[in-house]
């Protein structure tokens, strides 16, 4: 974007403007995102991870995973040593692609990656937050996930990667329709939610690596109508409360991205630790967490890719899918 | 050159008593014409002492002086005119003298025994037309023998003026040679001058001696002065009229004559000139005005006439102001708070109308070069009148302008919308948006107009009274868009009207002063945010007339002030003022054609058309985007009360004082208005602060003053900073902060040394000004997004606040009244204490800033005049990672303005000039940051070279 001097005279004065008082001038670096300790090693990636706007935004992506993981590891209880959410969620438009000095990174290489590696996918300052919210909104937050799922031309920022939760998307059915602020059209792609139910901070290899037989299934929608059906014994019903990890750009004034079942969640704090489904969704616990997206992030890729007191690549690909999307684009 | 064409600045220490000292500044005219009417005009400083003042004249030869009264015009500055028909011989001698209230006379510009001389063109002597530059008889040293005027003096060779060589005026032998004027008290023998008046206090080279002084370039005081205020007066530093080297702050004047000089079109023109100050243009084509690296509208104060222009809801003024209205801009870089209260902070803009016997008529035009494209010719045309008129001790003046304008033409080759609307048809099955077609292009069309009226009455013995009137309107394009897309039909409004009163009433020694104010503003801010056809979302459903929003609102400030200044004893002032305003956001509303149906599908809510907005909410809750905010504001209400005191003592001047100011201000919770059964619930924002400052200004040698100041200021919230007003999240409203109730006033502290050395030296009067400075913020308010969050909070950071440090000089060297240069400099390093090292420098302000100007006569004719400034690189602050990523850089600048005008000529019984003023002679594609560099990466383009030609007539 830099512009350029039309005239030679211009160039000229210019020059000469530079060569007296450029040394004047002193600048950030604008190639360095803002953080400190950029160059300290936070894991050892042992493959390549795509972050790629398109990638990202539109289907499940292990970057997604490992960030997710990240927002159940950053807001666990560190005292009791077990997690406190049952499903996280991250909105795709919180990791970037758009690199520093206008240089695209679309990949995150094999190898070390340093606290500026992060922090240049993720420059969002965002804080974590704990929701409580009943499984029919849950719903609703995912069906808004995932009505362009697996569109890469237009893949929207509200694109959803989660962890402790595996969802099946079925792209034959009719997407949520949504319009300056209103739900036009009700979503119904979203057919399940699998919870893996793992509480354990001690297993960090990968939270959820598998979806056990036991886990809490949410059985699909009818298609025809807005009730639950029972699909098997494993079922929940849709006012049963779950915890939802994400940050406070989702539920935000407003609710950021669209996500209007968490508009001005934010500021809804919870009447009690067991609030009744009427009172939801709310923030069971906020601020008070400490947690917030880049330092949970780190503090998870380091633990991950720590054995033994040294640095081990992590996995890459993990194998693990979670959105199980099915005739999409 | 040689000191000839030094400057004949007569600038005479009166005869005095122990207490009374007169001075009068003044520029003898180059030249009078037989049988017209000749103007003296000049500043009177100790203009508070003086009962009367008389210009005494005759033709050469004539035994006896005849006289004139010279009256108060305008704050200091006296005028007087000499009948045409007095005016006969070859040669006009005069003379100027004061009486104070002690019925001691003074003279105070030249001499009864050495008067000014002035020849006459078309008078008994012959003279047919101005004399030939090469013909001018140049004066001989000081005490020398009047040179004849055919033997024209050596140039180089003469050596300058030297102080000791300054003659005092002769004893006082006037009343014997006054037998046709009534009686009057002798002066008393002139006391030396002091140290400061060092270099005014030289009489006018080769005054009363034949052909003695150089001809001038203009009968008016403005020729001698420096182009930003070598000694203009300046009020805005201490509540009166002082020179600035006296000055208790950082200060600059530009007068009249350099606005001229400099080619400036407006207010903000005028500002980018000064060191310290920078201006810029935002993506919604409102002016910002930077001082010392930071730039936030509401800690700027921009006086009007003694009106705040800074509207209370989001602090921005009108900077576009015609710089033809304006007869001189006094600038402070620091703090004022002391003296003016909130917001007087990181600098104060006082800019004195003109207010003129006479009338002055101007009008002209202009071409801008640009990018084709647009369907609208680039043209400009303006008209400016300036009249005044005194019956007795009644004297009314009004000036009004009129500009239209349809600007610069300038592509924006991409937006936001760019992409979408290049790849989605409209109604007409067509793209929005052609393949190769730009986003659009710069739009500043518009117009303004500024109408002032303005009485004032003496009351005898000092005292004065008067009333004024000012109407400003704009109505104008945006210059791109809103936010981040481009937005041609978007129609911005803006009405100001202010209305004062004022008495200074003298009590002996002492003045009362009362003013009060009464001043409104309204705006209206429509916005197109997306273009006619744009889609719903909904099939087969358009925008068909595209996305709007409006944003209205009304301020009103009432108040006013009360002061007393009191002389405790000899060179010892004491100011107490008491100051009340109440400022109230009479209305306020957000409204969209973005709405939704019953069932909550978004639809166009009608075919309106710019200005025809329906009032009233058009948002369906949660989501309430338009009416009252969810918190509103009641009436601000300020008391200030300030305790200031002057002290001379002996080469030293001390001023002490300090200011304390309180508001409150409570919020109503408008969520809790719908039941009626209880009061809605109110939070009250109150704040306060004292203001302290101490300047010391010390005359430590024969030209040269040294100040050291500290002071501290404050800005109180604006009201949009503390309204929690919320927007919903859409793809149109991005970019928004939310007000936040519970906002504290942000603080400065500054500390500053300066120094002046001024001299006159072949074949120059130098003028070196500089000056350092260092200031801290605390609990600034922010407005940095961190997150991508929508609507987050404007905060008081406590802990953290922004250092800066810099230093700005400037230098002078007058050559004559057609022939000066300047240079001044400005450097300032801003650092951000909440960011980490290396990411905490504050850049995008340029930070550093040089000026080069000059003025020359060409011939007899023209003065060519102009000026280079350059301005060092701008890169987007890194705060924060997001801030990283939308980073943008604009690279230093080279702006290259000329200015070819003539000299006066009669025309019709007036004088007559014609100018040429050329804008950007280079091209140089300056720009100013937008919103969101990567979605608009061209950033805001800056004028391009642009061409007035204007023609004045006064009479």
């Amino acid at each position: 974007m830099a512009m350029t001097t039309k005239t030679p005279a211009g160039k000229l004065l210019l020059a000469l403007a530079a060569a007296a008082l450029g040394s004047c001038a002193t600048y950030n670096d604008q190639c360095t995102p803002v953080v400190s300790d950029p160059s300290t090693t936070v894991a050892i990636l042992g493959g390549d991870l795509t972050i790629a706007r398109a990638d990202v935004r539109s289907t499940d992506q292990e970057i997604g995973r490992i960030m997710a993981d990240s927002f159940l590891y950053g807001t666990a209880d560190a005292a009791k040593k077990v997690l406190q959410g049952d499903i996280a969620v991250l909105n795709a438009g919180d990791i970037r692609d758009d690199g520093v000095c206008g240089v695209k990174l679309t990949t995150l290489t094999r190898g070390t990656i340093t606290r500026k590696d992060v922090r240049t996918v993720l420059p969002f300052d965002n804080a974590l937050y704990l929701v409580a919210i009943k499984l029919s909104d849950l719903r609703k937050v995912l069906e808004h996930g995932y009505y362009a799922a697996g569109n890469r031309t237009f893949p929207p920022g509200s694109f959803l990667q989660i962890a402790g939760a595996r969802v099946k998307v079925d792209c034959t059915l009719p997407a949520e329709k949504i319009g300056n602020g209103a739900v036009i059209t009700e979503g119904m792609r979203v057919r399940s939610i699998e919870f893996c139910g793992d509480t354990n901070i001690a297993d960090t290899a990968s939270f959820c690596s598998t979806f056990k037989s036991g886990g809490n299934v949410l059985a699909p929608r009818d298609v025809t109508g807005d009730s639950w059906v029972a699909a098997s014994p494993t079922d929940v019903p849709p006012d049963t409360i779950v915890k939802l990890v994400t940050s406070d750009f989702v539920i935000g004034d407003g609710g950021n991205d669209n996500f209007i079942v968490l508009a001005g969640v934010k500021d809804k704090p919870c009447p009690s630790k067991t609030p009744a489904a009427a009172d939801t969704p709310c923030v069971l616990a906020g601020t008070e967490l400490g947690a917030d997206v880049f330092n949970s992030v780190v503090a998870w890729m380091n633990a991950d890719s720590t054995q033994g007191g040294k640095l081990v690549p992590i996995p890459v690909p993990d194998g693990q899918s979670r959105i199980v999307m099915s005739s999409c684009p | 050159m040689n000191k000839a064409l030094l400057a004949a600045l007569a600038l005479a220490p009166a005869a005095a008593s122990a207490q009374v000292r007169i001075t009068f500044l003044h520029t003898a005219p180059r030249q009078a014409r037989a049988g017209q009417d000749l103007e003296i005009v000049g500043n009177m400083f100790g203009a508070a002492d003086v009962d009367r003042a008389y210009v005494h004249y005759r033709n050469a030869g004539d035994p006896n002086f005849k006289n004139v009264e010279l009256s108060p015009d305008q704050g200091d500055i006296y005028r007087a005119v000499i009948p045409g028909r007095d005016i006969t011989g070859a040669t006009l001698e005069y003379w100027v003298e004061a009486v104070d209230f002690f019925g001691q006379s003074h003279e105070i510009f030249t001499s009864q025994d050495r008067p000014q001389r002035v020849a006459i063109l078309g008078g008994a002597g012959g003279v047919a037309q101005a004399p030939q530059r090469t013909e001018v008889p140049l004066p001989p040293p000081p005490r020398s023998e009047p040179p004849r005027r055919e033997a024209p003096p050596p140039r180089r060779e003469e050596p300058p003026p030297r102080r000791e060589e300054v003659p005092l005026p002769p004893p006082p032998r006037i009343a014997q040679e006054r037998a046709n004027e009534p009686p009057r008290p002798k002066p008393k023998p002139r006391p030396r001058p002091r140290e400061t008046d060092v270099l005014t206090a030289e009489p006018p080279p080769g005054a009363g001696e034949e052909g003695g002084a150089r001809p001038r370039a203009r009968g008016a005081l403005a020729d001698e002065l420096a182009l930003y205020g070598a000694e203009d007066p300046v009020s805005v530093a201490a509540g009166h009229e002082q020179k600035v080297s006296e000055a208790p702050a950082i200060v600059s004047s530009v007068n009249e004559e350099a606005i001229r000089e400099s080619g400036a079109r407006t207010l903000a023109d005028v500002l980018k000139l000064l060191p310290g100050f920078e201006s810029s243009r935002d993506i919604q084509g409102f002016y910002h005005v930077a001082v010392r690296g930071i730039r936030n509208d509401a800690e700027v104060l921009l006086l009007y006439d003694g009106h705040r222009l800074n509207n209370p809801y989001d602090g921005k003024a009108l900077y576009e102001l015609p710089a033809q209205d304006i007869e001189r801009v006094e600038v402070i870089r620091g703090p004022g708070s002391a003296l003016y209260g909130g917001g007087a902070f990181l600098g104060v803009v006082n800019v004195v109308p003109k207010r003129k016997e006479g009338v002055q008529a101007t009008a002209g035009g202009a071409w801008f070069d640009g990018d084709p494209g647009s369907a609208d010719p680039p043209l400009e045309g303006e008209a400016h009148l300036v009249g005044g008129q005194k019956w007795g001790d009644l004297g009314v003046y009004a000036d009004g302008s009129a500009v239209a304008t349809n600007g610069y033409h300038r592509v924006i080759s991409t937006d936001n919308l760019t992409g979408t609307l290049r790849g989605t048809n409209g109604p007409n099955g067509q793209p929005l948006l052609g393949k190769d077609a730009p986003a659009g292009y710069t739009d500043d069309k518009g117009r303004l107009l500024n109408l002032g009226l303005a009485a004032k009455y003496q009351l005898g013995q000092g005292s004065e009274t008067g009333v004024d009137l000012r109407w400003l309107h704009e109505q104008r394009a945006a210059l791109v868009g809103f936010f981040d897309t481009v937005g041609p039909g978007s129609v911005l409004g803006w009405d100001i009207l202010l209305v004062g009163a004022h008495l200074a009433y003298k009590i002996g020694e002492d003045t009362l002063q009362l003013r009060l104010h009464y001043d409104t503003q309204s705006a209206d801010r429509f916005f197109q945010l997306a273009p006619a056809g744009y889609p719903t979302g909904v099939a087969n459903s358009y925008f068909q007339n595209g996305v709007f929003e409006d944003f209205a609102f009304s301020t009103t400030s009432l108040g006013g002030e009360v002061s007393y200044d009191r002389e405790l004893f000899a060179d010892n002032h004491l100011l107490a003022s008491l100051q009340l305003a109440r400022e109230s956001l009479d209305s306020y509303a957000d409204t969209t054609n973005v709405g939704t149906d019953s069932s909550g599908k978004p639809v166009d809510l009608g075919t309106m058309q710019a200005q025809q907005f329906p009032t009233g909410c058009q948002w369906q809750p949660p989501l309430q985007m338009c009416g009252l905010p969810q918190t509103f504001l009641q009436p601000r209400l300020l008391i200030g009360a300030l305790l200031q005191d002057e002290w001379r003592v002996g080469p030293l001047g001390v001023t002490a004082g300090v200011r304390f100011d309180r508001y409150s201000q409570a919020l109503l919770d408008t969520s809790a208005l719908a039941k009626p059964q209880a009061a809605p619930p109110t939070t009250e924002n109150v704040g306060m602060a004292f203001s302290p400052r101490l300047g010391l200004v010390w005359a430590a040698a024969e030209g040269l003053v040294l100040k050291g100041l500290v002071a501290s200021a404050y800005r109180p919230p604006t009201f949009q900073e503390l309204s929690d007003f919320v927007v919903p999240v859409m793809s149109f409203a991005t970019g928004r902060f939310a007000g936040s109730s519970s906002l504290q006033p942000v603080k400065i502290l500054t500390a500053e040394v300066g120094g002046e050395y001024a001299f006159t030296t072949a074949p120059a009067k130098i003028r070196l000004r500089t000056n350092g400075f260092y200031q801290r913020y605390s609990s600034p308010i922010v407005a940095v997004d961190t997150t991508g969050n929508n609507n987050q909070p404007f905060t008081n950071r406590s802990d953290q606040g922004v250092h800066i440090f810099g230093a700005e000089a400037e230098a002078r060297a007058q050559f004559g009244a057609r022939y000066s240069q300047f240079v001044n400099l400005s450097w300032f390093r801003a650092t951000d204490e909440a960011a980490p090292d290396g990411f905490n420098y504050l850049t995008d302000v340029p930070q550093y800033k040089l000026t080069l100007g000059v003025v020359q006569g060409l011939g007899e004719l023209f003065d060519l005049s102009g000026q280079v400034t350059l301005g060092a690189e701008r890169r987007n602050d890194s705060r924060t990672v997001l801030e990283s990523l939308r980073f943008w850089t604009i690279p230093a600048y080279a702006v290259v303005d000329g200015v070819l005008r003539t000299q006066p000529m009669a025309l019709a019984g007036g004088q007559f000039t014609v100018g040429l003023i050329l804008r950007n002679l280079l091209g140089y594609d300056y720009r100013d940051d937008v919103s969101r560099p990567d979605r608009i990466p061209g950033l805001v383009p800056g004028a391009p070279r642009s061409v007035y030609l204007e023609a004045a007539l006064k009479y």
